[in-house]
């Protein structure tokens, strides 16, 4: 094998995920995409729409009058949404009505009504933002190729955070007191797929603050924290280590505790967890968590990884402190990996 | 989709989703991104499966569509700037070692069409498998691996003109 074979099948095997999310997270996508081109269709045919709203029988019975589809309001004003499903393609897609139903009489709903086309259309509105997650959280269970299309899907006011929270992609922290290393929670990593959303939407209440009650602005030890959208472009939201307000873009904000919390217990998360420090201090020069990706996740892929490029290895445990290596010169070769219970927690070179 | 389709499709999921990102990733120099282009690559499938169903290999249609997605959204620039100028260095990217730090330097400075036509034919595919997977001709492919190879060479060991 020439050098340069070599070199590509190390890239492609270090950019190889070792974990495949779910399919179900591209049966989701494809769910978002087709929900998109629905609602821009549903903007190109305000007409067609407004006839729709207009016959009463087509959504609920005996309503008289159906929810505004008025300009999105920022999230934290929405308590209730209206969603209609619709579905596309032939008999076989449609899911079965009983649980089409069984999501429709979910606590929160109101207004619930049928059109009676061909395939049919459903609208709800849904009250309570855990009840709307819960509702919209039940459609994608739904087999099949459907449409749940929420009217009403706002955009968030709070500038630091790009359109919804629901329709962020990852969130990325950096840590400036720890050599600006940074932590990406993904829609696309499974165990990571719940917690960018809640994360995000604990931003949703943050309130902007007057100069006068700016009363600290140290911000030389801070999270630098981006929400990022498949659409709106982010910006940096730089949150304190310890306490003050957050700032975004020269303006000052008061976020929740929730909010704070949840952004150092993503950093926290391991594989980091209770080794950051402890690394930091032993190889400081390193970026740890491309390396461990790149030798691999457990004791036995490293040792591999290591041997094929002619390194040697130096395992410590989680607990173990590395005072022993502070006084190494940098630059060995060799690679040393935190291991607990044969997975790899951190891995430097040194 | 019928479930025997769906079966079909997870399968296929399972058995190449790694390999396609792992692919990509060594193009983009972008784990991310890679993951982005390879799911919506399979949000495509989903709504072509009847007719990719029948080709001789469907991960090669999943990483032509893919490589397409990854090249639309470079076509963007500002937002790549924009993001570049947000985020940095990617920190996703490997730590080089040893011997091959100079030439992973030299294949990650090259440019993308460069980069992509080197990382297909290293893995195996011949100059008209390339041409035909990224929609270019066959001389063009030829001459980006030629150049690129240039750029390379005085930094590979063997005889580079044994590749081309």
């Amino acid at each position: 094998m020439s050098e340069l074979s070599r070199v590509v099948q190390q890239d492609v095997d270090a950019f190889t995920p070792r974990e495949v999310p779910p399919f179900g997270t591209v049966r989701q996508r494809r769910a978002r995409v087709v929900r998109r081109r629905v609602a821009g269709g549903a903007l190109l045919s305000v007409a067609a729409l407004a006839a729709l709203l207009a016959v009463p029988s087509l959504l609920g019975a005996g309503q008289d009058r159906l929810p505004s589809y008025a300009a999105p309001s920022p999230v934290a004003e929405v308590e209730s949404r209206r969603y209609e499903l619709r579905f596309h393609g032939g008999a076989a897609y449609r899911p079965q009505e009983a649980d089409v139903q069984a999501c429709l009489s979910m606590p929160g709903a109101s207004d619930v009504g049928v059109g009676y086309s061909d395939p049919p259309v459903y609208g709800a509105t849904f009250t309570g933002r855990e009840q709307m997650r819960a509702f919209e959280r039940c459609v994608a269970e739904l087999p099949g190729a459907y449409v749940a299309q929420t009217i009403t899907r706002p955009a968030v006011d709070f500038p630091g955070l790009p359109g919804h929270p629901e329709d962020v992609t990852s969130v990325r922290i950096c840590l400036s007191s720890n050599g600006n290393v940074c932590r990406t929670l993904s829609r696309h990593v499974d165990p990571e797929l719940d917690r960018v959303a809640p994360l995000a939407s604990a931003f949703v209440t943050a309130r902007r603050l007057a100069p006068q009650e700016v009363d600290c602005r140290s911000l030389s030890e801070a999270y630098t924290v981006t929400f990022e959208h498949p659409s709106v472009p982010a910006a940096q939201i730089l949150l304190p280590f310890g306490c003050g307000p957050v700032e975004v873009d020269g303006q000052y904000y008061d976020v929740s505790d929730e909010a704070a919390q949840g952004v150092r217990e993503a950093y926290a998360t391991p594989p980091w967890a209770g080794v950051t420090d402890l690394v930091t201090q032993c190889v400081g020069h390193d970026r740890p968590q491309p390396l461990a990706e790149y030798v691999g996740r457990t004791e036995a892929q490293a040792r591999q990884t290591a041997a094929r490029q002619g390194l040697r290895v130096l395992v410590l445990g989680a607990g173990s402190g590395c005072q022993e290596d502070q006084s190494r010169p940098y630059g060995e070769n060799r690679v040393i990996l935190v291991v607990a219970d044969g997975a790899v927690l951190w891995a430097g070179r040194g | 989709v019928t479930g025997d389709d769906d079966l079909a499709l997870q399968e296929l999921y399972a058995s190449c989703y790694a390999r396609l990102v792992g692919v990509v990733g060594a193009i983009t120099r972008d784990r991310h991104e890679a993951e982005e282009a390879v799911q919506d690559a399979f949000v495509r499938l989903m709504g072509q499966w009847k007719k990719v169903a029948h080709y001789d290999d469907p991960e090669a249609w999943l990483r032509k569509v893919a490589l397409g997605f990854v090249s639309n959204r470079r076509r963007k620039a500002l937002n790549g700037i924009r993001a570049a100028l947000r985020h940095g260095p990617q920190p996703d990217a490997p730590a080089p070692t040893g011997d091959e730090v100079d030439v992973r330097r030299a294949l990650a400075g090259l440019p993308r069409h460069q980069r992509e036509v080197v990382v297909l034919h290293e893995l195996g595919l011949d100059t008209a498998a390339i041409a035909q997977q990224l929609g270019i001709a066959t001389g063009t492919v030829k001459s980006r691996l030629a150049r690129a190879r240039a750029a390379l060479s005085p930094l590979l060991r063997e005889d580079v003109n044994d590749h081309v």
